[in-house]
Formats: C-alpha cells, sequence, structure tokens
C-alpha cells in the first residue's frame, strides 16, 4: 500500500516521484480514489478524465524511471474550471444551453499544462457562465464547501476550490472576472490568484466579460501558485489581449522578506461593512507582515461601493453581448416546439440560461439601449477610469495594497439566493482589481467557527513577483495554509 | 427611476429571451433593486473622465497567414443538421 500524498503540495509530491516514493499512476489512482470518497458530499467536479489521466500518468513514469523528468509540476494532478474547453470533452459553463457541447479545440492554457506535465483529472463546478459568487448558480448541482457542507464555496470557482480544499487536486485553474478565483480560494482556506489582465491567455476561455476575464491558479501555498504560474504565464498569437511583456520565474520571488515594504490598506475595508472575524483576522494578517518588517497605513477609496455599480454595468453588458452567440442554431440547446425562427431563439435561451444568466442579460441589454446608454454605461466606463486613476495614485505611496478578500464570513447554502443584490455587495474588495486590471491574491489567514478568512494582496500591474513575495513571507510564519479541511483526510 | 413591466417586455424582445408571465414581477422586482443600487454612481464625480477604455499595452498583431483549423465538430455539436447545413425553422412562409 503506497503512502497517501491526498492533500500535499506540490514540492512534497514532486520529491516523492522523482525518488519514486509513488509512481504517477499510483498518484492519480490516490486522487480518483479520493474523489469517489469525497465528491459525493462536496460536488467539485462535473465530469472526470480518468482514462486520459492514467494514460498520461503511465507515460509520465516511464519518464520518471528513465530519470529523464525534471519539470516541476510533472505528473501533478489538476482540476479544470469548466469553462476552459478541451478539444474532445464536453465544455458546460455549468449551463444546460451547454449541456451536450464538445469543444472542438483546445484553450491555450490547457495546451501549457499539459507541456508542463501536469494530468489534468476533470472538469469542476462553477455559477453558470461564471455568473455568480456561491456556485449555486450551477445549473446541475451546488459545490459545498469542505470545512463545512452546509456553506458555500464561494463562486464563481467553487468547484476548482472546493477540489483543492478537499484534496481531490493538488492544483486548480479558475477565472475570474470579478473576484471568481480569489473569493472562493478565501471562503475555502487556500490561495488564489487572479494574475494582471493580459498574463494568461483567454483562448479558449468561453468570454462572460471580455475585458474583465482573467485566468488563475489555485493550490494550498503560494509556492505552489508560483510554479503554476510558471507555466500559464505568456503571450498568445491567438489572443491579441495577452501580454507581450516578459514573463519572470516566479519562484524566483520566494523569498521571505518584507523588510521596507509599504502596505496600503483602503479605510473603507476596515470599516463597519466588514465583519467583526473577518476585520480582527485581516489586522492580524498585516500586524504579522509588519512584525517581518513590513509598514501598513490606511487611504482613503471613496469610489470603492460605487466599483459594485460600476461592475454590475460593465461586466452584464458584455455578457449580454457574448451570450448573444448561444442562440440554439449551431450549437447548444434548442426549443424543438418553436414555429418560427425568432420563437425558436427565445424558447432557447429562455429553457438554457438559469435566473442568474437572465437577469444579467437583461441589465446588460438595458444599459446598452438607447436612452440607457449614457446614464449607464458610458458613466460607468468613466467611473471604471476613475477606478484606475486612484489605483495609480495609490501606488505612488504604497508597494502593495492590502484588503480582506470578501467583507463577510462564508454564508449558507440558499442564504442569500433570493437577494442577489446582498451577493453583487459581497465583491466589494475583489471588483476593483478587474475593473483597473491587477493582479490579486487571496491567502488564508484565519478561521471562525471553523470557517476558513482569507485576504487580499493586490499589486501593481505585472507586479504578480511582489504580491507572491509578500503572501510567501506571510506563509513561512503562519500556518494557516497548512491546516486542511475535515474531508482532505 | 421605474421600471416598467412594458420596458421588461423590451428588453425581452431585444435580447431574444422568453420569461413566462409568472416569472415576470420576480425578475421586475429585482432588477428595479439592482437599478436603484445603481444611483450610487451619481454620487461620484466623474467630470472630465473618459469613457474610453483604455490598456496599458498595445495590442499584438500576428501576420496575416492563412492557419489550419481544428474539425470545427460542426455537425456534432449542431441540433439539426441537414446536407451539411444547419437547419433552422422556416424564416418565410
Amino acid at each position: 500500500m503506497s503512502t497517501s500524498f491526498i492533500g500535499k503540495t506540490v514540492k512534497t509530491i514532486h520529491e516523492a516521484l522523482k525518488n519514486q516514493v509513488i509512481t504517477c499512476t499510483q498518484l492519480i489512482e490516490q486522487h480518483f480514489s479520493h474523489i469517489q470518497a469525497v465528491d459525493p458530499q462536496v460536488k467539485a467536479f462535473l465530469s472526470l478524465m480518468k482514462d486520459q489521466a492514467l494514460e498520461q500518468a503511465a507515460k509520465q513514469d516511464a519518464l520518471f524511471k528513465q530519470g529523464s523528468e525534471t519539470r516541476p509540476l510533472a505528473g501533478i494532478p489538476i482540476a479544470i474550471k469548466d469553462n476552459l474547453c478541451i478539444q474532445g470533452s464536453k465544455t458546460t459553463c455549468g449551463s444546460k444551453i451547454l449541456e451536450h457541447f464538445v469543444a472542438p479545440y483546445t484553450a491555450t492554457v490547457i495546451e501549457k499544462i499539459k507541456a508542463s506535465g501536469l494530468i489534468a483529472l476533470g472538469k469542476t463546478n462553477l455559477d453558470e457562465f461564471a455568473m455568480g459568487s456561491s456556485t449555486e448558480n450551477s445549473a446541475f448541482f451546488a459545490t459545498k464547501n469542505p470545512w463545512n457542507t452546509d456553506y458555500v464555496p464561494g463562486g464563481s470557482s467553487g468547484g476548482s476550490a472546493a477540489a483543492v480544499a478537499s484534496g481531490q487536486a493538488v492544483l486548480a485553474l479558475g477565472s475570474d472576472t470579478g473576484g471568481s478565483i480569489r473569493q472562493p480560494a478565501a471562503l475555502c482556506g487556500i490561495s488564489g490568484m487572479k494574475p494582471t489582465y493580459g498574463r494568461v491567455s483567454r483562448y479558449g476561455l468561453v468570454a462572460f466579460a471580455s475585458s474583465l476575464d482573467q485566468v488563475g491558479p489555485f493550490a494550498q501555498s503560494v509556492e505552489d501558485i508560483a510554479l503554476l504560474l510558471n507555466a500559464i504565464c505568456g503571450h498568445d498569437s491567438h489572443d491579441s489581449t495577452s501580454s507581450t511583456e516578459a514573463v519572470p520565474d516566479f519562484t524566483q520571488a520566494l523569498t521571505p522578506s518584507v523588510q521596507g515594504l509599504k502596505i496600503g490598506v483602503p479605510t473603507q475595508l476596515l470599516s463597519d461593512t466588514v465583519d467583526p472575524a473577518v476585520k480582527a483576522a485581516f489586522v492580524r494578517a498585516l500586524d504579522t507582515l509588519k512584525a517581518q518588517g513590513a509598514t501598513w497605513d490606511t487611504f482613503d477609496m471613496n469610489e470603492l461601493e460605487a466599483c459594485v455599480s460600476t461592475y454590475y454595468i460593465l461586466a452584464p453588458a458584455e455578457a449580454s453581448a457574448n451570450l448573444s452567440r448561444f442562440d440554439g442554431v449551431r450549437y447548444g440547446h434548442r426549443n424543438t416546439q418553436a414555429q418560427g425562427l425568432h420563437d425558436m431563439m427565445a424558447l432557447s435561451r429562455g429553457e438554457g440560461f438559469g435566473p442568474e444568466v437572465k437577469r444579467r442579460i437583461l441589465l446588460g441589454t438595458y444599459v446598452l439601449s438607447s436612452g440607457y446608454y449614457d446614464a449607464y454605461y458610458a458613466k460607468a466606463q468613466q467611473a471604471r477610469t476613475l477606478v484606475k486613476h486612484h489605483f495609480s495614485q495609490a501606488f505612488k505611496q504604497f508597494d502593495v495594497i492590502a484588503t480582506p478578500t470578501s467583507p463577510s464570513l462564508p454564508f449558507k447554502l440558499g442564504e442569500h439566493s433570493e437577494n442577489p443584490l446582498s451577493m453583487y455587495l459581497a465583491d466589494i474588495a475583489t471588483i476593483p482589481v478587474n475593473l483597473a486590471g491587477l493582479p490579486g491574491l487571496s491567502i488564508p489567514c484565519g478561521f471562525h467557527e471553523g470557517l476558513p478568512i482569507g485576504f487580499q494582496l493586490i499589486g501593481k500591474h505585472f507586479d504578480e513577483a511582489t504580491l507572491l513575495k509578500t503572501g510567501h513571507t506571510y506563509q513561512t510564519v503562519t500556518d494557516y495554509h497548512l491546516q486542511r479541511a475535515p474531508l482532505c483526510q | 427611476m421605474s421600471f416598467s413591466l412594458q420596458e421588461l417586455d423590451h428588453l425581452l424582445a431585444l435580447s431574444h429571451l422568453h420569461l413566462e408571465d409568472s416569472e415576470k414581477p420576480h425578475y421586475l422586482a429585482q432588477l428595479q433593486r439592482i437599478l436603484d443600487h445603481m444611483k450610487n454612481l451619481s454620487s461620484v464625480n466623474l467630470d472630465g473622465l473618459s469613457a474610453e477604455l483604455s490598456t496599458t499595452q498595445s495590442t499584438p498583431l500576428r501576420d496575416d497567414v492563412v492557419v489550419t483549423q481544428p474539425d470545427l465538430l460542426l455537425k456534432q455539436n449542431a441540433p439539426l443538421w441537414e446536407a451539411g447545413c444547419f437547419r433552422v425553422p422556416r424564416l418565410l412562409e
């Protein structure tokens, strides 16, 4: 019987594979056994790719046996959010409208992880088309928080976050349009990063809001985030918004030092709008970094509350345009009873989309319609310019900006389902980062009644390295990231 | 500003989306609440700010070279496929 590597970090597993303490096939089999045992409770996966994973593991074993495998991520199991295309596999986006859709091509980010030797275990659950903060908006089922299955894992990448937190995968990929990696990372007690807009190719990521979407990593530690980031970043000629900026070796940033680092904290995110337990954990995290040589101070970001309105105008506007392609003509669900073409489209979309997606399509159509464009869309674009400007000003004074990732603790399933606005308002700390296209890293900083709390570090454009350095320093003197959910045992 | 049922019907037509009549009051109330909240944008001073989306980078262009497309699985994903075409309900009588 081989030693269990469930819930271990990349470094530990890599050493074990290299020294042939465990074979890659055994490692993958261990993870599928664990998925079989715990996923009926967590419900992180929409589909599994066991045959392909074991086939790839056998190839990896041959390389390890020859001693020719040196790639740090080779053989490591990874979970993929089901809005990233893998040729020949179903890509549902958590939606009935794409329930039977088979992707005709592979996302660049998937090609990159394959080239790094990572082994995809399956596709994870999400809020439909990545619209939501709890993964309850999936058309198929709700994912549960591995720390307490009465609670949501966050969203929209809740399946990916829960898969890592429950030990079903070592790493995962998600997408983040307004906090969809960072918020579930915080609620599930793991690390998650939204890289700078353009750092990672969006080719093959099903579009929600193209000017805000970004693919990013989940892991148990910042060290593992850096390794996965190394694998996925870089320019892609298939995505004209992907950056040509040079990609550093992010593991070089993993030196535990924050001496002289200046941290800025928006005053508004130390106010009573933040849950007292979250605030206490956040201030403790700031003081921990201070004890390591950093300084922190507050600054005003008065337009924070307006950021939520700005986002919920711009993102639905882009979504209403992006989702117009799902019309029942070329792919996806079609109503077969409709008499004419227009009825067929309206009925297909009415049946195929869930309530949150319909709400956002309607909102987006409203703010783009003549008569309301200037009052909503144009104003929101101006507000986005203002947010970017305020971040630029803040970064003249500070090296990084810190906030609680979510102002509230994880909530129970169904708690906000009838009040979408209350769910939107909980994105207050993560949304501005997408509006400004900045990188953001969420890391665990405490627990309250057994539920995890996370805090967020925001960096300058393309300065993921400073976030990784700060996060790594924090994790060398704290052990929140070493704690595992009950379902990860 | 009040959001009316007629306006909702207009939006449904614009977005090619069907809702059952029984669902409309619920959507109407939720959209009204969200739009009311968005009024807080009016309290932000936006004078002189650009409404253009500015980016920090130029758009890299690739060479104009024809690339081979993979099999787009058109037939496999089509709701209705006939004689190499997507079949849709009749448009003209």
